[in-house]
Formats: structure tokens, C-alpha cells, sequence
């Protein structure tokens, strides 16, 4: 069989595969706490793996790496602005939001504030369409992708990938995805094996070190080859903002923490997921940088960045490895459309239409949720993918808009919220709404570059530092209801409990192999360099 | 061979800025293990 072949044989396999594995992990599916948060009953090995699998996605491990490619390693690891979310998210976000034993994300923000459906709808449209536009981004990335590397066409990738991921969460729902991020998970660790590959031919670290910076002056820069990261630091300032907000406080990241078994998982599996990113994604990009001794320039055989990731697996790795780098971005694509589905539908069923239409909706039963909730994974997924097949913008600047709307609306809100008791509903309410009108129409004007230019900071940058202030300058002057003092006293009570959980001999022995693995490897990295 | 001479070592710092997030993670887990979460 030929290159292509195995590759497109690759690619049914890995779909067929989760398709009847997540579909067959509904009949573990039975409640409507196992649909919306697993069950609450997750290990730290699955945390770890669908936080981090969910985390990374397709375009990551293939258009950000062609970044690496051109602008040396620096230049791919900008877009991880998001490396310190996961540290905040651990110290500061996800054990509070744990306790709160919320359903969505979006329970926190009603009942933070003494059960303000305002601030719910705000949150809950914020959501939807910053979902929505995340999920037909990772979408649009992946069905380009596919279709570069497989050579299948694009509208056919785009159904085949929305059509699996609508019927396993059907059955399994957020179970379904906690499972399969395992091995999505283990999937995408495993593009790490291109590193010796690569290495071994290219000539090791003399190669890496020595050779590629004569190919390709600046490589191993900060600011990257032809200082070009220079001139618009405060572009990947803000695209890095976005991205640790999206990580901190995104629905669909922040209620992988409503999953887990208790929380010492959590801690774990936060821990341990991140070390085993973080030492796998510098390797992958490294891998890519290696491409330059083949290939160094644009506007040959690699016309686009996101060529290259594909012009590596046809021409310079074996067959083997392409299979299995194809099955990694894969799993980092629908790793992360899988979630974003399933918590935009209980958006729409549960925020919308109970709590919202219904005014709370005590009264109506578990089962009807759960059946509704099931149909809207069916609906949204045939709207989405629709979008997706038809929408002319670049897939890069949609997952950025998507990821944006998130830093001055969730990021603001949940931080403070939970953190500094005076905050008032009024001011959370008007921060996240005027935040979100400045952004929308900041990022619009900033089309025009001359507005952009004017601007000098990203609009992202400018609406997020002006939701925080406009949230301590108007909690200042607005006073709080007496259901907001008692919501928030009831709730800072669950959240942060007298009884504390302290960690055993065991867990410490783990947090510092951990440590020591990681210094080993940054030693080994960064030290052959300045041996070099 | 004249090896071309690189300012790597600005690079370095901010790499071992970058994986510092690694270790305020696990530094983050270990605290609040022996305060109490």
C-alpha cells in the first residue's frame, strides 16, 4: 500500500475506533449526573488525559508547529500562553468550582450571585457563541488538515469527524469523552516518538544546534528568525492572554473539575497531565524545527505553514510514524470537539431551557433533561458542522475569536467572584457585558490597520484590563442585595471548608518524581544547547 | 567549520521561563496538599 493509503486507512480506523468505543461506553450512561459530569467519579488519570487532551487541539500539534518551522521554536511556543493557565486553574479555579458541585460551568455564575438569571444569560450567550465559534474552528482546522494530509475532500472530513462525535456523545455524553480522552490522550503523547526519528537523521545535536541556524539564521532566537516575533510582541501577548484565559475559566475545560473523584485526583491529574504535555510538545515542535534541513523555505513545496506538518509525513518520516502522528492530531482535534459539543448542549437544555425559559425548573424531571440534552448533541452537531462546510474565514482567526471572548467575561468574573467577597451582582453583571461590547467592537474596528496600529495592545488586551477595573471600580459603588450576602456565604462555605484535605507521604513521594523528571529532561535540553 | 556564532542564550532564559509554569504547578499541588485544599 502507498503512503497515502496507509494514511487514509490510518484515518477511517481511528474514527471507526472511537466511534464504537464512545459509543459503547453508554450503557455506563444511565443518570443525568453520568451525562453532564461523568458521574463525579473520574481518576486522576482520566483528569489528567481529558484536561490535557482537550487542551491541546489539531491545529495546535500541526499549524502552530509549521510556526515552529518558520520561526524557530519560539515561535510555536507562544501560542502556549496558556502554560500558566493550567498552574492558576490548579492553585486557584478548580477545587473551589469542584466543591461547588455545579452541573455547567454556568451554575457558578447564578448562584455566586445570589441567583441572578441575568448574569446567567450573559454567561450562557458568552458561552455559546464563544463555544460555537471554537468548535466550528477546530473543526474547520481539522477537515483542512485531513484533506492536506489524506487527500480526502474537505466537506467529507468535516461530516465524517461532526457525524462520530454526534452519535458516541448521543449515548455516552460527558463519560463517553472522559473515556476516550485516555486514550486520545495516550495518542497524542506518542507524535513525541518523531523527536529521535528526526534527530538521528538530521544529524543529532550538531545538526539542531549548529547546522539549522546556518540554514536559517535565528532560529534558536528569542525573538525568532528575522526578529519577526519582535514587532508584534503585543500581538502574541494577547493571543497568549486569550489562550490562559480560555485555559483558566473556558466551560469546557473548567468543568472537566466538576468530573473528578475527589480532589487529590484533581491536584494529580492537573499535575501529571501537564509534565507529560510539557515535555512532549517541545519535542514534537523540535521535530517540525528538523524539517528546515529539507525544506527551508516558503512558497516551494511548503506554500503555507500548515504544510509542513504534512509535507513531513509524506516525505521525510516512515510510514509507521505518519500513521501514528496522523492518529495524534487526529485525537487532539476531536478531543477537543468532543467536549465543546457536549457542554454547549447542556448550555442550550439545561441553561436555556430550564433554569432560563423555565425559571428554574424544579419540577421537571432528570429524565426529560437528559432525553432533550441527548437530542441538542444530534441538532447542534448538523447546525456546526453545516457552518463549517460553508464558512470562508481562515480557521485560525475564528479559534482566536472563540478563545478571546472568554478573557474579559468569564476570567474577570470567575477570579474575582470567587476570591474577594465585596464584589457586587451589579458590577459582575455590567463588567462582562460592556467588556464584551468593547471587544467586539475594538476587534472589529482593529480590522483596519491603521486602527489596529493606533491601538497598539490587542483588543483582547485592552476589554479584559478594562472588565477588571470597571468590576472593582463599580463593585465600589454599587452595594449587594441581601440574597447576594447570603448565596455567597452559603457557597464560600462549600467552597472553601474548615475540614482540609492534606496530601500523605505518597503523594508528595509522586508531585516530587514529577519534578525531578521534568528538570531532567529541561537539563537535558536546554543544557545541550549551551554546551553546543 | 566556522560555526556562526548565535545569541542562544536569551532563548534559554525565556524557555526556563516558559517550563517555570510546570514548576509553579507542581509547586502550586505540593502547598496545597500540606496546607490543606
Amino acid at each position: 500500500m502507498t503512503t497515502a493509503g496507509w494514511l487514509i486507512f490510518t484515518f477511517v480506523v481511528t474514527l471507526a475506533f472511537y466511534l464504537f468505543f464512545g459509543s459503547w461506553l453508554g450503557r455506563y450512561t444511565k443518570s443525568l449526573e453520568d451525562y453532564y459530569v461523568a458521574g463525579r467519579k473520574m481518576p486522576a488519570l482520566v483528569i489528567a488525559a481529558t484536561f490535557m487532551a482537550s487542551w491541546t487541539s489539531a491545529a495546535g500539534l500541526s499549524g502552530v508547529a509549521g510556526c515552529g518551522w518558520n520561526w524557530g521554536l519560539s515561535g510555536a511556543l507562544w501560542f502556549y500562553g496558556s502554560y500558566f493557565g493550567v498552574a492558576i486553574i490548579l492553585i486557584w479555579v478548580a477545587l473551589p468550582m469542584r466543591r461547588g458541585m455545579f452541573l455547567t460551568a454556568t451554575d457558578f455564575f447564578e448562584e455566586r450571585f445570589g441567583g441572578s438569571s441575568r448574569l446567567r444569560t450573559v454567561a450562557v450567550i458568552t458561552m455559546v457563541f464563544g463555544m460555537a465559534a471554537y468548535y466550528v474552528g477546530q473543526i474547520v482546522a481539522m477537515g483542512r488538515i485531513m484533506e492536506l494530509i489524506v487527500n480526502i475532500p474537505y466537506a467529507y472530513v468535516v461530516w465524517s469527524i461532526v457525524g462520530i462525535l454526534a452519535i458516541y456523545i448521543f449515548f455516552s455524553g460527558m463519560m463517553g469523552v472522559a473515556i476516550t480522552d485516555v486514550v486520545m490522550f495516550a495518542t497524542i503523547l506518542l507524535v513525541a516518538v518523531a523527536f529521535p526519528v528526526m534527530f538521528y537523521k538530521y544529524g543529532g545535536w550538531n545538526g539542531l544546534f549548529h547546522t539549522l541556524p546556518q540554514i536559517k539564521p535565528g532560529i534558536w532566537r528569542l525573538s525568532g528568525t528575522g526578529g519577526s516575533l519582535g514587532p508584534n510582541l503585543h500581538y502574541w501577548i494577547g493571543a497568549a492572554l486569550a489562550y490562559l484565559a480560555l485555559t483558566t475559566t473556558s466551560p469546557h475545560l473548567l468543568s472537566r473539575a466538576f468530573t473528578a473523584k475527589d480532589e487529590r485526583s484533581l491536584i494529580h491529574g492537573l499535575t501529571w497531565g501537564f509534565i507529560a504535555l510539557a515535555i512532549v510538545l517541545p519535542l514534537w515542535f523540535t521535530a517540525v524545527v528538523f524539517v528546515n534541513m529539507d525544506v527551508s523555505s516558503l512558497g516551494g513545496v511548503i506554500k503555507k505553514v500548515d504544510h509542513v506538518v504534512p509535507y513531513m509525513m509524506n516525505n521525510i518520516l516512515p510510514v509507521w510514524l505518519s500513521c501514528i502522528i496522523l492518529a495524534g492530531i487526529a485525537a487532539a482535534g476531536i478531543s477537543t470537539a468532543n467536549v465543546i459539543i457536549t457542554v454547549l448542549s447542556q448550555a442550550v437544555v439545561r441553561d436555556i431551557w430550564q433554569k432560563l425559559w423555565h425559571k428554574g425548573g424544579k419540577d421537571i424531571p432528570d429524565e426529560k433533561v437528559f432525553k432533550y440534552t441527548r437530542i441538542w448533541v444530534l441538532i447542534l452537531s448538523a447546525v456546526l458542522g453545516f457552518i463549517a462546510t460553508v464558512i470562508p474565514a481562515r480557521s485560525a482567526f475564528i479559534i482566536a475569536w472563540g478563545a478571546a471572548v472568554f478573557a474579559m467575561t468569564y476570567l474577570p468574573v470567575v477570579m474575582i467572584g470567587l476570591y474577594w467577597d465585596r464584589v457586587t451582582e451589579k458590577a459582575a453583571f455590567w463588567g462582562m457585558v460592556t467588556g464584551l461590547i468593547l471587544f467586539l467592537g475594538l476587534s472589529t474596528a482593529a480590522l483596519d490597520k491603521a486602527v489596529a496600529q493606533a491601538l497598539y495592545l490587542s483588543p483582547t488586551l485592552w476589554a479584559t484590563l478594562y472588565s477588571f477595573v470597571f468590576i472593582f471600580v463599580a463593585s465600589y459603588l454599587t452595594k449587594k442585595s441581601p440574597e447576594e450576602v447570603a448565596a455567597w456565604e452559603k457557597m464560600k462555605a462549600q467552597m472553601f471548608p474548615k475540614e482540609k484535605v492534606y496530601g500523605t507521604v505518597k503523594d508528595y513521594w509522586s508531585l516530587g518524581v514529577g519534578a525531578t523528571v521534568f528538570t531532567i529532561f529541561l537539563v537535558w535540553f536546554v543544557g545541550r544547547m549551551i554546551i553546543s | 567549520m566556522a560555526y556562526p556564532v548565535e545569541p542562544n542564550n536569551t532563548f534559554i532564559a525565556w524557555f526556563i521561563f516558559y517550563c517555570s509554569a510546570v514548576y509553579m504547578c507542581i509547586v502550586g499541588a505540593v502547598v496545597k496538599l500540606i496546607k490543606g485544599c
